[in-house]
């Protein structure tokens, strides 16, 4: 009996007891759609993250001081020196220096308030962020070298506080409530909004991103403490080696050990992968659960067919079929079932993950992924199955004796 | 036409337990080819066990069968299985067909297994079905034909790879008198064709429809005699009849029963 013919068989016999072939792949189908749907949205929110670091700079180190750190003492904050430190370092290709604050921002109506939090920013900050400039400029060096009060603010905050976004508000004021009274700010750029979906999920919850000259926040606040250095480094590959050199030297500088924690994109990313992956990991280990009690359930199920159809092996052995033929054909049905079963999962498993990246489009817009590798995966682990536990069954049909088999009523 | 059959000093030995039960006790015989030979005896006489073994079915303990000059006694499992699709024809008593499939299907079942390629399997097939009369019933189900169609059905089968043996095993035992004498009607037609047929019945108007009737009492021959005077199956009825007795097969028989002990003893 060739392929073709025990396909067609078993599909017929298969599809003869629907209800009962559905129960049956229930296991595997949880199985497989679990695993796909979490693959396709683990994928999707890898490249998400992957592109939103890039979007920060690609080959990005921040330094600051270790938060880990409890003995923090002021000897060791740094400030303008460390900057110029570390801007000596050969490997590097853009230096910015940030301070950050915060403050509260009157809007149009002249009343009503908005957090904000204030970016204070020195160097080549916008090298680094590589923001989309849409009317006016950024903060130039000669800002922080006069302290300027002016502003770079966001479309959005643009909107909110003159109720337009558009070239006519450079130049316009806006007003900044901190501890030391209100300040006004002139505005000098505006760019484009790159938390624009999470603040429409969030709303006015969320803080204006004010960016002004790190010199003029440090005066206003009266310090000279820098919150962050951020660099970019020529060679990606080096950036460990870089990070490591960098953190070293301000040691040196402060006569410390081990103050100084340097965080770079790729770390930020291998730790969201691994979280991902701990995360894909945990499902797949349940959905390898889900599989197994599937398998054992198509087993169980195979087991009742073969005694069920005792009479009709014996049948089949009567006019010819050698064990071959009756063992190949109970395989294969196993193989039907849990490979329709994974062909059913893996339908319900892409589903799903554009179903949950639906839901979640209005914080991150994930594009969930299925790999070919994935799809590939899912059949062959479930067409495995199928093998695995029709293996047993199978054997116990193609071993009865005919003549008892064909005495079974 | 040769010996198709030969039977040297065959014993059968069922073990049950420590209980040892011999079922044949050195049995003898042969078939010539173009024989329709009828295998009587009560139940537990050893004709079932003898069936088995001529069909392959079984391995005697001891002795040897030729089937066709080839010794098949002592055969794998696999090796039996090959003649059984390729030199065998069987009909059993209950049909033993399988329901899911069509007549046709049916039909093409051992060839299927033969590796018969799909054109050539369904002209073989309906030329099997043209045989037995049935052309205008092969997309039915066997739960839509009568009990004589589907005996008819299941000789079609054992038909199709042309074997050296057609067995049957109290082929007209579930039909009412009418279809079993149709489905006499058709192996004598067959037997007159060419075919060589050995059946087991108990009943010995049937078996009067034979040439030879060889009946076993306790694992042993008692007698194997000549049918001097053939009875002839009315085969008149075969094309047309058939749906008569459809639906109730198994109440026909004990009809057939009672018809049977009216008209026997025409066994010479």
């Amino acid at each position: 009996m060739n392929l073709v013919e025990s396909l067609k068989s078993s599909l017929k016999n298969v599809f003869s007891n629907k209800m009962r072939a559905l129960l049956t792949m229930l296991g595997i189908i949880i199985g497989i759609a679990s695993v796909i749907m979490i693959m396709s949205i683990g994928t999707g929110t890898q490249n998400y993250i992957s592109s939103q670091l890039d979007s920060m700079g690609v080959g990005r180190i921040n330094i600051s001081v270790a938060t880990n750190n409890r003995n923090i003492a002021r000897g060791d904050l740094m400030t303008a020196k460390d900057y110029k430190v570390i801007a000596e370092n050969e490997d590097i290709k853009y230096t910015a220096a940030v301070y950050s604050g915060s403050a509260t921002l009157k809007l149009e109506d002249n009343v009503t308030t908005n957090r904000a939090s204030l970016t204070g920013v020195y160097g080549q900050y916008k090298d680094i962020t590589a923001p989309t400039l849409l009317y006016g400029r950024y903060i130039v060096d000669n800002d922080n070298d006069m302290a300027t009060k002016v502003a770079v603010i966001n479309d959005t905050t643009a909107q909110k506080v003159f109720g337009k976004s558009d070239a006519s508000v450079i130049g316009e004021k806006i007003a900044l409530r901190t501890n030391r009274g209100t300040q006004k700010f002139t505005v000098a750029g505006v760019t484009e909004n790159a938390n624009a979906a999470m603040e429409t999920q969030y709303g006015d919850q969320f803080p204006e991103t004010i960016i002004i000259p790190m010199v003029t926040l440090q005066r206003l606040n009266g310090t000279d403490e820098i919150s962050q250095i951020s660099v970019t480094v020529n060679d990606t590959n080096q950036m460990d080696a870089v990070a490591a050199a960098l953190t070293d030297r301000l040691d040196r500088l402060h006569g410390t050990t081990g103050k100084y924690y340097a965080q770079n994109t790729s770390q930020m990313i291998e730790t969201a992968n691994n979280m991902i992956s701990v995360m894909t990991g945990f499902i797949s280990a349940i959905a390898a659960i889900s599989l197994l009690v599937g398998g054992i359930g198509v087993m169980n199920i195979m087991l009742v067919t073969v005694t069920e159809r005792t009479r009709e092996i014996g049948i089949r052995k009567s006019i010819g079929a050698k064990r071959r033929d009756i063992r190949f054909q109970f395989l294969i049905e196993s193989v039907i079932l849990t490979g329709l079963g994974g062909i059913l999962g893996l339908l319900i498993g892409w589903a799903g993950g554009k179903g949950v990246a639906t839901l979640m489009s209005a914080t991150i817009s994930i594009t969930p992924i299925i790999s070919f590798s994935a799809i590939m995966a899912a059949i062959l682990s479930s067409c495995g199955i199928g093998i695995l536990f029709g293996v047993f069954p199978a054997s116990k049909a193609a071993k009865l004796d005919p003549i008892e088999a064909l005495r079974y009523e | 036409m040769g010996v198709v059959i030969q039977i040297k000093d065959l014993v059968k030995i069922y073990k049950q337990g420590s209980l040892e039960v011999e079922a044949l006790h050195s049995v003898n015989f042969s078939v010539e080819g173009n024989e329709f030979v009828a295998i009587m005896g009560a139940s537990g006489s050893g004709k079932s066990t003898m069936m088995n073994i001529l069909g392959c079915l079984d391995r005697p303990t001891k002795g040897a069968y030729f089937l066709e000059n080839m010794d098949v006694s002592q055969l794998k499992d696999d090796k039996l299985a090959e003649i059984r699709n390729r030199k065998i024809g069987f009909v059993f008593q209950s049909f033993n067909l399988l329901p899911k499939l069509s007549a046709l299907e049916n039909v093409e079942l051992p060839m299927v297994y033969a590796g018969v390629p799909a054109g050539k399997r369904r002209q073989k097939a309906l030329d099997a079905l043209e045989k037995v009369g049935l052309t205008d019933r092969i997309k039915h189900k066997p739960n839509e034909l009568s009990g004589g169609q589907r005996q008819r059905v299941a000789i079609a089968r054992a038909l199709g790879n042309a074997p050296s043996i057609l067995l049957a095993d109290e082929p007209t035992g579930n039909l009412d008198s009418r279809s079993g004498e149709e489905i006499m009607g058709i192996f004598q037609t067959l037997n007159r064709d060419g075919s060589t047929i050995v059946m087991v019945t108990h009943e010995p108007d049937v078996a009067a429809h034979t040439k030879r009737i060889v009946t076993f009492k306790d694992g042993s021959i008692l007698s194997d005699k000549p049918v001097l005077n053939p009875m002839n199956a009315i085969i008149g009825s075969q094309a047309d009849s058939g749906e008569a007795g459809s639906d109730k097969t198994s109440s026909d028989e004990a009809e057939a029963e009672e018809a049977n002990g009216a008209e026997g003893g025409a066994i010479a």
